[in-house]
């Protein structure tokens, strides 16, 4: 076995942008198996494009992405599709389909990607949604529902063709607390349960502390990654001060608890 | 017995799944082998559940020599489970591998809630629906309009009122950048029409009236007819999609919370352009049209240039401009208001959208061809 196959993701000189504007370059981290894999940094740091890029949607202009041995960002045709099935994606907005229902939208990957039988992915989908806990509302269509709501039906969606690998993108964004934490719970139970490696696109602190078992930090300034370690570790002793000051959630330039290590 | 925990989407098939049933009296035993994958080819069922009929107490479901899993074994599991609390049997999971019971634990009891169903409606319930919604349609039409004339009437006493910059953008879109659309059809419009009515008047050899035929028609009916369905299209329809995207985005709500009027937002500017534009286009297109018909005329049926444009002057009196151009101004202002009105009251959700762009082209079809009707039956008495 190679060392890439040990990974879930190994992403390797990646620049990640639009055409002119290069938002992140020469990008490199690996992610293991089974660990909730934190990217984080203020707002225009590129978060969200990276993740665009990780899941294909923005083809990189240099580098390559490697999930679980395999390169995705060369991948084309067929072999891009299979590897396609082995992730999902959670999008902000949940994202489900308007017309279709809670139970229709999960069914729609399983019906079109496995050849199960009829009665067996009506299993499949209550299954997902008892797992989200969203098995009461298989027949409402995706405007009945609340935020929160979308999101567990949105995961539940991701988790349709048991991927290895699981993207959200800030999955807090416009929920309250106490949703927050329990999609926080239950991104943790998904990892338990079944294994799932997950990458988090997030800048909500305390989804950060309670769920990160990795966390890696990305600012404009450099247009890449500052750090990659466990939060709680980065934010009482990074050398870099804009780390401290963001997981301490500090006014921007203070320079946070620990002053000793500073390299900008 | 080995824990073999889920497999996820990156399992490699090694040997495909399988069930075998065996009863021993009540007691019936479900043996799983193999790698129960979703991408592998599923075994049939129909064994398991024929065996499930046949006075069984107690299912023990054995799973110790699958080498693989995913959700699909899960599933079958549930279903099995489901089916036995039905019938009142015993479903024993002890011998499962621990890992595949806990998830049969996590989610205990799953019963698909019953989908709801529709309420038929009656005939005379739905008759008196239909005929609220047209008196409510028929009063939030006139409402809208009301609204409408107020914001021209702030815009005439205040002319800031009226956001210029917007309304220019528009109207770069519904005239300039109209014009190759408006003038290909146009000009083809003018040589069907000079071609259809050369195959009736050539047989009393009066082809020469092929450019009173055109001229008139073309500026008193189809050139406003047709420069009016093309924006209903282009124009409406976009006007439409967006407002039904910014009613969707609440950016509709932001501006009624600011204390502003969509209508004098949104809705003027638009109005405006389109009537200010509309009749312009339909100049260019008459004249356009004019020429496809002289080009027939001359290169086909032989008519001379100067015999087919001293036809056409002749024929057009200033009153048929005057009833096209007419025309015009309240298609433009029909559209346009058509466009806006169904944009603003879309659903919120990316059906609403289409179904608000659809529906104002629909309306706005028929909102020219009766209101052409109507010029048409005044016209004449």
């Amino acid at each position: 076995m190679s060392a890439n196959e040990t990974k879930a993701i190994v992403v390797r000189n990646l620049d990640c942008g639009y055409e002119q504007k290069m938002v992140l370059l020469g990008l490199n981290f690996e992610v293991r198996h089974g660990e909730i894999f934190v990217i984080m940094g203020e707002s225009g740091c590129g978060k969200s494009t990276l993740l665009k890029h990780l899941v294909g949607l923005n083809p990189p202009s240099a580098g390559e992405v490697v999930f679980l041995g395999r390169d995705f960002s060369s991948a084309r045709g067929p072999e891009r599709e299979e590897i396609q099935k082995r992730f999902g994606v959670l999008y902000q907005s949940g994202a489900l389909w308007s017309s279709l229902t809670v139970a229709e939208n999960v069914a729609l990957p399983l019906i079109e990607h496995t050849a199960l039988d009829k009665k067996i992915i009506a299993e499949l989908v209550m299954l997902k949604l008892a797992l989200v806990r969203m098995d009461p509302y298989a027949h409402f269509f995706p405007s009945e529902l609340s935020g929160g709501m979308k999101k567990r039906v949105g995961l539940a969606r991701a988790m349709a063709l048991d991927p290895k690998i699981l993207f959200f993108d800030e999955p807090s964004a416009g929920l309250d607390p106490p949703s927050a934490r329990e999609l926080d719970d239950l991104m943790k139970r998904v990892r338990d349960t079944l294994g799932t490696t997950l990458v988090v696109v997030t800048h909500e602190l305390a989804s950060i502390f309670a769920i990160a078992d990795n966390a890696m930090m990305l600012t404009k300034e450099s247009r890449g990654l500052v750090e990659i370690g466990r939060p709680a570790e980065m934010a009482r002793q990074s050398p870099h001060a804009e780390v401290r000051a963001f997981l301490n959630r500090l006014p921007r330039g203070h320079a946070g608890t620990t002053k000793s290590h500073d390299t900008n | 017995m080995e824990d073999v925990p889920m497999t996820g989407a990156d399992a490699e098939i090694t040997a495909p799944p399988s069930l075998r049933v065996q009863q021993e009296q009540g007691c019936l035993s479900v043996f799983f082998d193999g790698d129960w994958i979703w991408r592998a080819p599923q075994p049939s069922l129909m064994s398991l559940d024929k065996a499930l009929g046949k006075g069984v107490t107690e299912v023990f479901c054995h799973a110790g020599a699958v080498k693989q899993w995913d959700s699909s074994l899960l599933a079958l599991l549930l279903r099995l489970r489901r089916q036995c609390e039905e019938a009142r049997i015993a479903f024993r999971a002890d011998t499962l591998p621990p890992h595949l019971k806990r998830l049969l634990e996590e989610v205990p009891q799953i019963k698909p809630p019953a989908a709801p169903t529709p309420e038929q409606p009656r005939l005379f319930q739905s008759a008196g629906l239909k005929a609220i919604s047209v008196f409510d349609g028929a009063y939030r039409a006139l409402y809208f309009t009301g609204e409408c004339a107020q914001a021209l009437a702030r815009a005439c006493r205040v002319p800031k009122a009226l956001r210029w910059p917007e309304c220019r953008m528009v109207m770069q879109e519904c005239g300039p950048a109209s014009l190759g659309i408006v003038g290909l059809i146009s000009f083809l419009t003018g040589c069907i029409l000079a071609w259809q009515g050369a195959l009736q008047l050539r047989q009393f050899g009066a082809e020469i009236y092929v450019a009173d035929l055109v001229g008139v028609g073309l500026v008193r009916e189809m050139g406003p007819i047709m420069v009016a369905i093309v924006l209903a299209g282009r124009i409406g329809a976009s006007f439409a999609a967006h407002l039904a995207s910014m009613e969707a985005s609440e950016e509709v709500d932001a501006l009624r919370t600011w204390g502003f009027s969509p209508v004098q937002f949104l809705v003027l500017p638009r109005l405006m352009a389109l009537t200010c534009m509309m009749p312009l286009l339909v100049l260019y297109a008459d004249l356009l049209g004019i020429l496809g018909g002289l080009m027939v005329s001359v290169g086909v049926l032989g008519v001379a240039r100067s015999a087919y444009l001293s036809e056409t002057w002749q024929a057009l009196q200033l009153s048929d401009l005057q009833v096209g151009l007419l025309k015009s101004l309240v298609f433009a202002a029909g559209v346009a208001g058509i466009g806006c009105a169904t944009g603003l009251k879309a659903d919120r959700s990316a059906d609403g959208v289409g179904v608000a762009t659809t529906s104002s082209v629909v309306k706005s079809i028929l909102f020219i061809i009766v209101v052409d009707a109507i010029f048409g039956a005044c016209s004449h008495t």
